[in-house]
């Protein structure tokens, strides 16, 4: 069985070939992944869709010289944390909470709960700490794929998750969720 | 926490981001990115291709100029090194004695100084501008 991995890989050698195809099925393949990375880490003001264009763009230019030193999508997830980190810095009239992710206010495009949810969570935690959480909690990726995407170790990532566990009991406390209201 | 808690409250964790995950990008977002893409040559090699291209088209410009060169050189005209006989260090003589003419040191010329504008003339010049110059403007005023 080919890994998600592998198959990033030979999507990216068949574009750096001239495919183009290649680079579409890349792109389908991890559009939702990074749009919803995209919407977590940009402000309200930001229009996700845009920073996700933004990312793939990007990757449509930087992808023939990449040089696998690293995951496709370690590569990618990078990039969207930069898109995101760009346009967050041009709509500065917003005061940020932590870091530089935005306030607790629901993205006007996406009412979800759980959306909102996600964003007042890993805007108290570390970058490292957040990383692994959305990926690995909220992603539904498995240790040793959050590894990877990371390009860290599995050990690594075990520590992160259970540093950021502990803290994210302390954010839901803050946030006046108790555990009673999870069930 | 003990690891059963920590697998509780992942567990919580997930259910309560279901809807995260459900967040799907716009539909159009594939044509969005093409569309704002840099324009790609059609077989994705680009300038790799063409300068290998242009450098090979130069080799050949090179060795075919090379060769015509070479053919339409005469012998005589441009002989090779192995054709130029090289005398032999008997050949060469070395005179025992040798005069050095000394000629009587020769006076070094100097430049001539460019003829001195005398300054008073050319002061009248512009003293004689000057005034009339000031006869004119005396000319306008008084009609």
């Amino acid at each position: 069985m080919v890994a998600e991995w592998q198959i990033d890989e030979q999507l990216v050698r068949r574009f750096q070939g001239g495919d183009q195809r290649a680079f579409e099925d890349f792109v389908k393949r991890h559009q939702d992944r990074i749009f919803r990375l995209c919407a977590t880490f940009v402000r309200p003001e930001v229009d996700p869709a845009d920073a996700c264009q933004e990312v793939f763009v990007r990757a449509y230019t930087g992808l023939p010289r990449f040089r696998f030193r690293a995951k496709p999508f370690t590569w990618l997830y990078g990039t969207a944390k930069n898109v995101c980190r760009e346009l967050n810095r041009k709509v500065k009239s917003v005061s940020l909470g932590s870091g530089d992710l935005p306030e607790l206010a629901a993205h006007p495009q996406f009412m979800e709960t759980d959306l909102t949810f996600v964003r007042r969570l890993v805007s108290e935690l570390p970058e490292r700490q957040r990383d692994v959480v959305i990926l690995r909690i909220f992603e539904d990726l498995s240790v040793a794929e959050t590894a990877k995407a990371l390009g860290i170790r599995a050990g690594t990532v075990k520590a992160h998750l259970h540093k950021a566990l502990r803290n994210l009991m302390v954010t839901l406390k803050k946030l006046g969720i108790e555990e009673s209201d999870y069930d | 926490m003990t690891s059963k808690d920590s697998e509780q409250f992942v567990q919580q964790l997930v259910n309560l981001s279901d809807g995260y995950r459900r967040t799907r990008a716009p539909e159009d977002m594939l044509s969005r990115v093409l569309r704002n893409v840099p324009q790609r040559s059609s077989s994705g090699l680009g300038l790799p291709v063409f300068a290998g291209l242009a450098a090979t088209v130069f080799a050949a410009l090179v060795f075919v100029y090379n060769q015509s060169s070479v053919q339409g050189r005469s012998p005589q005209k441009y002989p090779s090194f192995s054709m130029i006989k090289m005398p032999s260090r008997s050949e060469i003589k070395v005179p025992s004695t040798v005069s050095v003419p000394i000629s009587p040191p020769s006076v070094p010329v100097l430049p001539r100084k460019p003829k001195p504008v005398e300054k008073s003339q050319t002061k009248k010049q512009i003293l004689n501008y000057f005034v009339d110059l000031k006869e004119r403007y005396d000319e306008i005023n008084n009609s």
